[in-house]
């Protein structure tokens, strides 16, 4: 059985992300509990009630092996788009960096990150 | 829990005992290794068969004394990840001659059937609900051997490859 | 090279059917990831940051021209038309499907090529001398030996479940190719006393969050010993090695905490029993295994080639590149080729499939069909007339594969870093992409001479960073990448760990500190010192005072 996730409580805007078992590939949580591999399909949780549908969902999803690994990020909505903020999970979701042609979906370009701190964007200079 | 014995599964006729309780008077029992040494002066005398359960991290150089008095042995898989008692099952069998039976105990999975049987283990505790069918399966998923172990290490190993490859070639002449 | 006969053969395809079973029972439901894990490492299936990953074993880095074609057709069907060769001669895919994987395999077996122990506690791809059978200065060809080991390693029923993984690698040069003294066994080719050829065997060599050099445990083991031997040494570790922890459960922690003297004694009491059992390799054996060695039908040549001095004199280009990439080889007439998988642009180590394609099609019209990957991540044709490089040269600048830069600055090792890799904490290729923009003069590069950069994302050191005589360490600094420099390692038989240099670099930064770096090489170099000369000869000190003498922003 896999062990217990373990989910914290929202501090920050969050989505919920995992690998499917049959491909392997990057998936998101929506609103309506299906996955998808467009981060902007995912649902954004700000409040624990959410956390907690949602967390069931992915809890019941990986027992019944379609996803595995699932895990909450922080993310933002900006410009009506839904990107998680740290680089790593920015990585996953856009596709590497140095591979502009293997992304699910474009990168958006002007990307501000919510402390200020300015982030690592996929070009690099 | 089911037992398997090269390949069938079978009634288990030894029970293993606990160290708080008291050893039966007869049948074949299974103690921990620490209470064979701490009574091994009256054990020695029993009449039934005796065996005696090593932890992973206990190995075949602290029973290589004993092997007359024991029956059977039985090495742990904490997890199945954990490859010890492959290395002291092979010692058990190759370097100090054991015969009496090698069991594996713990976490007993499917995939790993084979390598315990090369290594000379004759007894399994597996999961509920494997089937003789599964332990076939199991271990004739592979049918080559590149190296020695426990199963073939009378011959020698380059010399019984040679003589696969000798007895694969006539097959090979002899078909077609 | 090594050819399988039906015994090899069986053994691949059954353990196809085998995983293919397991893979079903994953599918299904019946095993869970906690169990299923373990069995896919064993066939090198990881799941990384984008997807599965699936690392496909390259014995000793050799492979055929039709392998190398199946490799192609595996990357274009089931992949994204690309495969990246690693520091242990193998090649990943970075996008196979779980579902899919078991018709690779097949696909594999087809041409005698598996995935097996590529990953997971298990002994690993053994590697040896990308140069072997060919090189000038050999005693004996590395290969034959790792082919022995490979065979024995392989579904070790005792050795499937160590505390960690386990990797050997073979040289029988002088000039270690295949940094066997950072491997878990590194075996040198060695003459005995009476001109016998066997092995000295090192143990406990590694880099990762505790970088060691490994050391002698036995000067001289016959030939005939040599499995027993090393089957001694993975017993005693199989039982001793840590299970607590796993950054602890390396060999080379046993050997730090033992010592090798005790170590060797432990070894040695269980050598002494097994010796001269079923291990022992006979004489035929061994011959048998070396005639699938046997060095192919070369010409008898005049040593140096009038075609190749005429090519060279009429163009520089040419020349530059049989300096650098060319190296010699043992048969008069006949030289070594490199091939450089670090062009200016691209992914260091990486190949499209229709660069196989054409690889396969040169290695068969020059190069007796075979290819070698060599740790560096570039390729190599061991056999080619000197007289047919010109014509070679042309074809491989047709496929961006004959950049001239063995051994320089842009001949980057790099992992995949956080672009691929879950384990990353920071990301490698674009750096080295920078790196080699700023580089990009040619007769800079050839100026600064031999200088071996390497890049690693995380501690775990897959690009070899610890053995860079630059090596770049990617960090997390709060949530940003910063890159951490050292200089002097070696993975030669010169073997050094580099020294870090002092506090990490942000991603804008690193690049003109390895700029300044190099500069000051230039600056203060004497007679024909290569940068780690230098290095060597004045220590830390004067990098570090350019550096961080307020001349470039470092984190604190």
């Amino acid at each position: 059985m896999p062990a217990a996730l373990i989910w914290k409580k929202v501090m920050a805007p969050q989505i919920i992300t995992a690998n499917r078992v049959d491909n392997g590939r990057v998936v998101y949580l929506s609103g309506s509990g299906e996955w998808s591999e467009s981060v902007n399909d995912s649902h954004l949780i700000d409040t624990d009630d959410d956390l907690e549908h949602l967390t069931e969902e992915a809890d019941r999803s990986v027992k019944a092996q379609e996803v595995m690994d699932a895990y909450a990020i922080d993310a933002i909505q900006q410009e009506g788009r839904i990107e998680p903020t740290r680089y790593r999970e920015r990585i996953r979701a856009f596709g590497p960096s140095i591979h502009p042609d293997f992304a699910k979906q474009p990168e958006p370009e002007h990307f501000e990150h919510p402390d200020g701190v300015i982030a690592i964007t996929m070009d690099d200079a | 829990m089911p037992l398997l014995k090269q390949g069938k599964l079978i009634e288990d006729p030894w029970i293993h005992i606990p160290d708080e309780v008291a050893i039966p008077a007869s049948g074949p029992a299974i103690i921990s290794l620490i209470r064979w040494r701490a009574e091994r002066d009256a054990l020695v005398e029993r009449e039934d068969p005796l065996g005696v359960r090593l932890t992973a991290d206990q190995t075949a150089g602290e029973v290589a004394d004993d092997l007359d008095h024991l029956d059977l042995i039985a090495l742990a898989f904490p997890v199945y990840t954990d490859g010890r008692a492959y290395s002291n099952a092979r010692r058990l069998r190759e370097r100090y001659g054991f015969k009496g039976e090698l069991r594996a105990i713990g976490n007993v999975l499917r995939d790993q059937y084979l390598f315990m049987q090369r290594c000379g283990f004759d007894t399994l505790e597996v999961k509920e609900g494997e089937t003789e069918e599964d332990w076939r399966h199991a271990v004739g998923a592979i049918s080559v051997a590149y190296q020695p172990a426990t199963d073939d290490s009378t011959t020698e190993p380059a010399q019984s490859l040679r003589q696969r490859r000798q007895a694969a070639s006539f097959k090979m002449t002899a078909s077609g | 090279m090594y050819r399988y006969d039906e015994i090899d053969r069986e053994l691949v395809n059954e353990r196809v059917e085998q995983f293919r079973d397991q893979v079903a029972r994953r599918l299904s439901g019946e095993l869970s990831e906690d169990e299923f894990k373990p069995l896919r490492l064993m066939n090198g299936l990881y799941l990384q940051l984008h997807a599965y990953m699936l690392r496909i074993a390259i014995p000793y880095g050799v492979i055929s021209s039709p392998q190398l074609r199946k490799l192609a057709h595996i990357a274009r069907t089931y992949d994204r038309g690309y495969g990246h060769f690693t520091t242990r001669q193998c090649l990943q895919l970075n996008w196979p499907k779980l579902e899919e994987v078991p018709d690779i395999l097949t696909e594999l077996a087809e041409v005698d090529m598996h995935a097996i122990q590529t990953s997971g506690n298990s002994i690993r791809n053994t590697t040896a001398d990308q140069y072997g059978g060919a090189a000038a200065d050999e005693i004996d060809d590395s290969r034959i030996w790792a082919e022995i080991i490979r065979q024995w390693s392989t579904l070790h029923p005792e050795f499937s479940f160590l505390p960690r993984k386990f990797k050997i690698a073979v040289t029988a040069s002088p000039g270690d190719r295949a940094a066997i003294r950072f491997h878990d066994i590194g075996i040198i080719m060695r003459h005995g006393v009476d001109g016998e050829l066997g092995f000295e065997i090192m143990v406990g060599g590694g880099q990762g969050r505790t970088p060691m050099i490994a050391q002698t445990i036995r000067e001289f083991v016959p030939q005939r010993h040599l499995l027993s031997y090393i089957e001694a040494i993975l017993r005693i570790y199989n039982l001793m090695g840590r299970r607590d922890n796993k950054y602890k459960a390396r060999i080379k922690i046993l050997v730090h905490s033992l010592g090798v003297a005790e170590l060797k004694t432990l070894v040695e009491d269980e050598w002494e029993l097994i010796k001269d059992g079923p291990l022992e390799l006979p004489a035929d054996e061994i011959e048998r295994i070396r005639s699938h060695f046997a060095p192919p039908a070369l010409e008898t040549l005049p040593a140096d080639s009038p075609e190749l001095a005429a090519s060279r004199a009429a163009d520089k280009d040419f020349a530059l590149w049989v300096d650098t990439n060319t190296a010699a080889h043992k048969q008069p007439g006949y030289a070594i080729v490199n091939l450089s998988l670090k062009p200016e642009d691209g992914a260091p180590g990486d190949l499209t499939s229709d660069q196989m394609d054409a690889v396969a099609d040169l290695a068969e019209t020059y190069s007796f069909d075979e290819i070698r990957a060599a740790h560096e991540q570039n390729l190599v044709f061991a056999h080619v007339k000197q007289s047919e490089l010109h014509e070679l040269w042309v074809e491989l600048r047709e496929l961006g594969l004959a950049t001239p830069n063995i051994g320089l600055i842009s001949d980057i090792i790099a992992c995949p870093g956080l672009d691929y890799c879950a384990l990353a904490n920071a990301r490698s290729i674009p750096v080295a992409q920078r790196i080699n923009k700023r580089f990009a003069d040619l007769n800079r590069q050839h100026d600064l001479g031999e200088l071996r950069l390497k890049i690693s994302g995380c501690i775990n050191a897959c690009g070899h960073h610890h053995v860079g005589h630059i090596g770049i360490l990617g960090v997390d600094r709060k949530g940003e990448e910063y890159y951490q420099i050292t200089l002097g390692g070696s993975p030669s038989d010169d073997a050094a760990i580099g020294t870090i240099i002092g506090p990490s670099f942000s991603s804008d930064a690193v690049v003109d500190a390895v700029e300044i770096i190099v500069e000051t090489y230039v600056e203060l170099r004497q007679d024909g010192e290569r940068f780690l000369d230098t290095f060597r000869r004045l220590g830390l000190e004067p990098f570090k005072q350019k550096l961080y003498g307020g001349a470039v922003d470092a984190a604190a």
